[in-house]
């Protein structure tokens, strides 16, 4: 950052402490509303914080701004303070060094959401962040580094794929003063003088090392790097949202997108479950599940969930990617095998389906903006102070006819982010003939935004039942 | 749909608060005062402070999953609320609210007021309204206009004349689009 006063800000230490106290305070407010609270979720803080305003901020600050939700996250404060009392002596095992556990964790979370309809109860709500504090404290109480944030999150993961689009990144400076730094403070962490076992400064915990960092892929905005380099070489710095998505080089911690393929299975689940979380608060799924439920003769929910998920988590992807992929390889004359080729553009997506999530998410916290007001209201008056008045109950938020045309520009965008993605890889794979490599993929981009732009035109329908009975 | 609320009912539900909670706590406090010291099997050297801490923390969460973790509900006296929707299956639109009063002899309740507020099992949705007026001696009558289809929970408000009040929560899951 060069504005002065903000570089002063992220230079000072305790800034992530001063970011994270709030944000704790709020979680305990809503864990124990969630769990003593009005059973009703729009009267309840856990449900409305989390399912309207927590994921419309998470994903606007990603699209202005960066990852500064992990730098100001709640459980990493409780993370170390706990630390205080244990110190974990082991590393994480070598066989769970990859996405896949945060893969299959970001799919459950997404199935539970729409199998306990946690949008609409505080007391499940109130569980899964205890969950999530318990799991921080579990896993990163054994484990050494930020294994939690790295290898298990599923919040962070979607930030760290989401982050792609973001404007910000943390980045060195000036190559040339890497190049001359003897003590690599940034990854090692600054000792104390005298003493180098010492650390009073720790360095990534993600294994990130500055000089070879490319883009924001498992960057928590942290800022340890920044304290930690004595040249006052790294900070939060401006850049072209996706163009981490367009190179392939080697990445620091993280390795070539291209040979990732737990990473571009996170890129799938990242765009298709923007489509899945989407399409499941429209009219269209409850006639679908019906049906799949009659022809499956089951009466619950999560056989029909799990098949639906299947469909469009596994066979959607499976059949649009095989296919662009073969047609790549056949027309574009790409050297790639069919798998490398696939996981190579699917990275393509991400912007698309971060369009769709920023019209989702947006959707809801611009429409029920100031839902906010009366739930503290009401929540205060709970623990007897009524300072505030009475709750308005009235109080909502942006027409939705003003949030519509908004909804269908964070599609266009996507889809044009996407669009640029695919040929500036195209580009670089077949640069005699781009045209080949863009079109299958660009055809699967814009069948995602017309499948996408479909469901924004659907009566929206909130239902946690489908079943009869 | 026809249903009755017994609000009596709510009398037996009490979970009783979190208290439990403390018992396994003070366990842990007692087997702290011996000056012992475990390595777990991951080799961290843990002290006794730290396990009581442990203990004390994994003690609440368990109680309060176990306690239900629910408040208390305060006693009613018998008021019994009946309620029918109409028309059904309910659909997007209006739809009418009838509310019968009666007390614990079976009396209707007379002069009450009545309020009803629908809101979306989903938060930061727009509730919606309606007035009840009582149309014979403990029947009150009122209308809502579902905006959209989805699970709704109708609110009832209720104010006795006693000044007493309650707010039984009726489910209307699954209205559909006309």
């Amino acid at each position: 950052m060069q504005v002065p006063g903000l570089r002063r800000l992220f230079h000072w230490r305790h800034l992530r402490t001063v970011l994270q106290i709030p944000l704790l305070i709020v979680s305990v407010a809503m864990v124990l509303d969630g769990l003593l609270g009005p059973s009703l979720a729009p009267k309840n803080l856990a449900t409305t914080l989390s399912w309207v305003h927590f994921r419309g901020a998470l994903v606007l600050l990603l699209l202005c701004a960066g990852n500064f939700f992990c730098l100001a996250c709640p459980f990493m404060l409780v993370r170390n303070m706990a630390r205080r009392f244990f110190y974990p002596r082991l590393n994480w095992p070598q066989r769970l060094r990859n996405k896949w556990l945060s893969v299959g964790l970001f799919a459950l979370i997404l199935f539970c959401y729409e199998d306990f309809s946690l949008w609409s109860s505080p007391w499940w709500t109130a569980w899964l962040i205890v969950g999530y504090f318990l799991a921080v404290l579990v896993v990163d109480g054994l484990f050494k580094h930020a294994s939690f944030c790295k290898f298990v999150c599923p919040i962070g993961q979607f930030n760290f794929v989401a982050s792609a689009i973001s404007p910000l990144e943390v980045k060195v400076r000036d190559l040339d003063v890497c190049d001359s730094c003897g003590t690599k403070d940034c990854i090692r962490g600054r000792r104390a003088p005298g003493a180098k076992l010492v650390v009073i400064q720790r360095g990534c915990e993600l294994a990130l090392f500055q000089p070879l960092k490319v883009g924001n892929m498992d960057c928590t905005f942290c800022l340890d790097c920044v304290h930690a380099c004595p040249h006052d070489n790294i900070g939060i710095l401006s850049r072209l949202p996706a163009s981490e998505l367009m190179v392939d080089p080697r990445r620091s911690g993280i390795g070539r997108f291209s040979q990732r393929k737990d990473l571009a299975a996170m890129a799938i689940v990242f765009s298709f479950g923007a489509l899945l979380n989407a399409f499941g608060m429209v009219s269209p799924v409850y006639v679908l599940e019906s049906w799949l439920a009659e022809i499956l003769h089951v009466n619950s929910k999560a056989p029909v969930l799990g098949v639906l998920f299947a469909l469009f988590l596994v066979l959607e992807p499976a059949v649009l990617l095989g296919l662009a992929a073969w047609v790549t390889q056949i027309r574009g004359g790409s050297r790639r095998a069919l798998v490398p080729l696939a996981v190579r553009y699917t990275y393509g997506l991400v912007p698309l389906g971060f369009g769709m999530w920023l019209a989702h998410y947006s959707f809801h916290f611009l429409t029920g903006l100031y839902t906010l007001v009366p739930v503290i209201q009401s929540a205060l008056a709970r623990v007897g102070w009524t300072l505030f008045g009475s709750p308005r109950w009235t109080l909502l938020g942006i027409p939705m006819r003003y949030v519509q045309p908004l909804e269908i520009g964070f599609l266009v965008l996507g889809l044009a982010g996407s669009l640029l993605v695919i040929h500036q890889l195209a580009e670089s794979d077949c640069a005699e003939r781009p045209l080949r490599a863009f079109v299958p993929w660009a055809a699967v981009s814009v069948v995602l935004w017309l499948a996408a732009m479909w469901m924004m035109f659907q009566p929206m329908d909130m239902r946690g039942t489908f079943l009869p009975g | 749909m026809h249903v009755r609320l017994e609000q009596e009912l709510e009398e037996s539900r009490s979970t009783g608060g979190v208290s439990a909670g403390f018992f396994p706590a003070s366990r842990a406090r007692r087997v702290s005062r011996s000056e012992w010291r475990i390595r777990s099997l991951f080799g961290m050297a843990i002290s006794r402070a730290r396990v009581t801490i442990v203990l004390s923390a994994l003690a609440c969460v368990a109680a309060l999953f176990a306690s239900g973790c629910r408040k208390a509900v305060e006693p009613q006296s018998a008021i019994a609320i009946e309620y029918g929707i109409s028309p059904q299956p309910v659909r997007v639109g209006p739809v009418a609210i009838a509310v019968k009063l009666g007390d614990a002899a079976g009396e209707p309740v007379l002069g009450a007021r009545v309020n009803l507020e629908a809101d979306m099992s989903h938060p930061g949705m727009a509730p919606v309204f309606g007035e009840v007026r009582e149309v014979t001696p403990g029947q009150y009558l009122g209308s809502l206009e579902f905006a959209m289809p989805g699970d709704w929970v109708i609110l009832i408000h209720v104010t006795l004349p006693d000044g007493r009040r309650m707010e039984p929560q009726v489910s209307v899951p699954g209205v559909t689009a006309n």
